[in-house]
């Protein structure tokens, strides 16, 4: 079957992407902005209405722009981009960006520890934790939908914070005296349920980030567990990596 | 705390050391000789605790090669650089590439953008499926100038590496800077990944620099969403 696929067909799918994006540059075009009729486009870019459709649709499929049905094709917004490395409270990392952070609390219990959290926060499947489930927006734009889940023994009294106007990892380092210091993550990819697409304001078909975390304190203990939903239509991961130090023997 | 059987705290502290790093993902853990000897307890109780293991997903056993850590599904570390290669071989996997194209091109303005050089400079592209055990992992599209690498058209991608490359000529790698994002897949990538039209999948776009922060190469890789995901670790 691969071999039907030529290799016209792989530069192609990519060609005409880049002259869109020139184009888009260089005529200043900023999100919000409507592209060129589809004909006009076409022959601005020299190339054919069929061709020029599909490269917008793989555009749109990557978050580029946005097509409305009838109105025409807009350049969408750029994506909040977060240093997967850097760590700092999810509040404080996007506000030193420049961007305002709002939350809405959906939901506030302490509950028993289902099997993935105990095993995250390696405590007995069945152990009290709290479980913080919030809405965050970034400049009023909901984005991430996000579960912090701490056992209780280590935050007693939890309950009488009001974590949609606070930072949780500042309620735990002033009040409780527990810095987080290192966290592992893993990014996979998954659809929205209807409830999350309607918490989150897209349409359910819309792709989504699905992030696991568990938070290490200072001294290596396990402390939170997140998972957070994230729109893959605004939101994207960076990393900046260096070379690898010379390896441990792998045996030991 | 419930006492628990000596096989389920073996399998508990072989976890933890997963999770904090002791033990790399991709890497080959201890046999089950040195497992009994350091834990006091015999081959037995070692292999039903790795079992519990390999059971979850965390670790993978290969028949002759060893057993090794890893997630359902494939994890691609972002907290160091490693070629794709090597790190398809710490996981006992027989990584291979298929070259599927290769083009000497104007760089363009798009690709001059990238890489810093001007629009006029001639670039290379390597349009390569990765693979692990024959299995379709990524198609990576990657982008050079073409004065980086002399006589780079006579190179066969299948068999030769960028990183051997690079080092054979001199040129050291510093830092890459790399871009995760979800998107829809669509053609030629799903034919190439073996997923339908419209499934979710990652794109990677990395831009690898050397020395003086000089980018040497861009690429941009798709992923399907069924085989792989990321992992990090911040500090």
């Amino acid at each position: 079957m691969e071999a039907h696929v030529g290799k016209h067909i792989l530069v192609r799918s990519e060609e005409l992407r880049e002259r869109i994006e020139e184009y888009i540059d260089k005529s200043g075009l900023k999100p919000g902005d409507k592209l060129p009729s589809e004909r006009a486009f076409a022959e601005a870019l020299g190339t054919s209405r069929v061709t020029l459709r599909d490269a917008l649709m793989r555009m749109q499929d990557e978050g580029l722009i946005e097509t409305r049905h009838g109105k025409g094709s807009f350049i969408a917004p750029p994506k909040f981009e977060e240093d997967a490395r850097s760590f700092l409270s999810c509040t404080s990392g996007w506000e030193a960006d420049g961007f305002k952070v709002s939350s809405e609390v959906l939901s506030f219990l302490e509950k028993e520890a289902g099997a993935k959290a105990a095993r995250m926060l390696n405590i007995p499947i069945g152990e009290s934790v709290f479980e913080l489930k919030r809405v965050r927006r970034l400049d009023g734009v909901p984005v991430f939908i996000e579960t912090s889940n701490i056992p209780s023994c280590r935050v007693p009294g939890l309950k009488k914070y009001d974590f949609s106007s606070c930072s949780l990892y500042t309620v735990l380092e002033k009040d409780y005296g527990i810095v987080l210091t290192q966290q592992m993550q893993t990014f996979s990819i998954t659809h929205l349920s209807e409830k999350e697409a309607r918490w989150l304001g897209v349409d359910q078909d819309t792709p989504a980030f699905y992030i696991c975390g568990t938070t290490f304190d200072a001294a290596g203990t396990p402390t939170e567990f997140t998972v957070s939903i994230n729109r893959a239509d605004r939101y994207n991961v960076s990393a900046w990596l260096t070379r690898q130090t010379p390896a441990m023997d792998s045996e030991g | 705390m419930i006492s628990q059987p000596i096989y389920v705290q073996i399998a508990d502290t072989i976890r933890r050391k997963v999770e904090l790093g002791v033990y790399a993902y991709g890497s080959r853990l201890p046999t089950e000789r040195e497992f009994s000897e350091n834990f006091g307890v015999n081959r037995i109780t070692v292999r039903k605790a790795l079992k519990l293991l390999v059971d979850e997903g965390l670790l993978i056993s290969s028949q002759g090669r060893g057993t090794f850590v890893s997630q359902p599904k494939i994890s691609s570390g972002m907290d160091t650089i490693q070629g794709t290669s090597s790190f398809l071989t710490d996981m006992g996997f027989t990584p291979s590439s298929k070259m599927l194209h290769t083009l000497r091109r104007k760089a363009g303005y798009y690709f001059a953008k990238k890489l810093g050089i001007p629009e006029e400079d001639d670039v290379y592209q390597i349009i390569r499926l990765r693979q692990g055990d024959g299995d379709p992992l990524s198609l990576e599209y990657t982008t050079i100038p073409f004065s980086l690498i002399p006589n780079i058209e006579n190179y066969d991608f299948s068999v030769f590496s960028l990183s051997e490359l690079y080092e054979r000529n001199g040129i050291t790698l510093c830092k890459v800077k790399q871009v995760l994002s979800i998107v829809k897949l669509h053609e030629p990538q799903v034919t190439f990944l073996r997923c339908k039209e419209g499934d979710y999948g990652f794109i990677s776009e990395e831009v690898v620099f050397g020395d003086a922060g000089r980018p040497i190469e861009f690429s941009k890789s798709y992923y399907s969403g069924r085989k792989f995901n990321f992992t990090s670790v911040m500090e």
